[in-house]
């Protein structure tokens, strides 16, 4: 008879696990597209680019007020934040599947190199933030031209 | 001894409880995690670059489905596309979402040092509450939200019954 021991219950346990998520463990799981909070500051996700002359920041932000976004540069920091409301007048009742986030978020970015804060371009297009900067003048690099003595 | 019976008995049941738990919601949350599967055009314009060549894969596509008196409303949060990248199905009393999401529309010159954002096909299928009558069905894509519309037909309508109390 198979005897109750702590270590036998969580060999099970694992077992178990194992068999919810395959062999090779818990998967990393996916990463919601969006959920809004100031906590994490893991929102909104972004890519973010280099050029030569500046950087190309795209948040992911679906179904987000434009009017709500505040996006803050600051030396080499840049800040997004914004509010997404929830859609309004519905019963709750309505609801039978409910899983997008609700609320403020807000998300800073330390960026390789300073930038210049009077020219930074940013638009809202297909739920996508688009943030343009160009590297500050001082900090771009600059040739230095090596004599020969 | 009896106590530790009692104990164990009940451990037992507990974990039994929890397993069949996890496992239901395993089940209902590994629908919204959504797996993109690489383009083929996006691996040739990615080159070397490890960071295009290897974003993530998988990505959440969050939804939500209301029903009203006279209709369904599917929301389907998927940001970065185009309304042409949609192919919306109605499978039998399944809803199927398909789109692609294109690297090469945001690719532009130089590198990246940060890449969360998913690319490449997916689907999300999510379960209709009541029958449809697709010939009347809208959508339309705003904001990186989809939004589809489907009238219920006269059958899945709700008809407000009114119960006698003697």
């Amino acid at each position: 008879m198979d005897r109750w021991t702590l270590w036998n219950e969580l060999d099970r346990m694992r077992t178990e696990m194992e068999r919810l998520y395959g062999p090779a463990g818990a998967p990393r799981p996916g990463r919601l597209a969006f959920l809004p909070g100031t906590a994490a500051r893991r929102y909104p996700l972004l890519n973010v680019g280099e050029t030569d002359v500046g950087y190309r920041v795209v948040a992911l932000a679906p179904g987000v007020d434009p009017g709500s976004f505040e996006v803050t540069v600051k030396e080499n920091v840049l800040t997004i934040a914004g509010e997404k409301r929830r859609t309004e007048g519905v019963k709750p009742e309505e609801y039978h599947r409910s899983e997008r986030a609700v609320g403020r978020f807000v998300r800073s970015l330390e960026l390789p190199s300073p930038v210049d804060a009077e020219a930074v371009k940013a638009t809202y297009a297909n739920g996508l933030l688009t943030i343009g900067l160009e590297k500050h003048p001082a900090a771009s690099p600059r040739k230095i031209p090596v004599g020969v003595g | 001894m009896e106590a530790l019976e009692t104990v164990k008995q009940g451990v037992g049941r507990l974990w039994d409880n929890l397993s069949q738990e996890w496992s239901h919601f395993v089940g209902r949350a590994s629908q919204v995690i959504t797996r993109f599967k690489q383009l083929q055009r996006d691996e040739e314009a990615a080159g070397d670059y490890d960071l295009i060549r290897y974003p993530p894969r998988l990505g959440v596509l969050a939804s939500e489905v209301l029903e009203g008196d006279k209709d369904i409303v599917v929301r389907l949060e998927a940001p970065g596309l185009e309304k042409g990248d949609f192919n919306v199905q109605v499978l039998g009393d399944t809803l199927a979402m398909r789109g692609e999401k294109r690297m090469e529309r945001e690719r532009r010159q130089g590198h990246y040092h940060v890449m969360e954002c998913a690319y490449g096909s997916f689907q999300r299928a999510v379960p209709l509450p009541a029958a449809v009558d697709v010939a009347r069905a809208k959508a339309r894509y705003r904001n990186g939200v989809l939004h589809i519309t489907l009238p219920k037909t006269e059958s899945g309508r709700r008809h407000r019954v009114t119960v006698q109390v003697n």
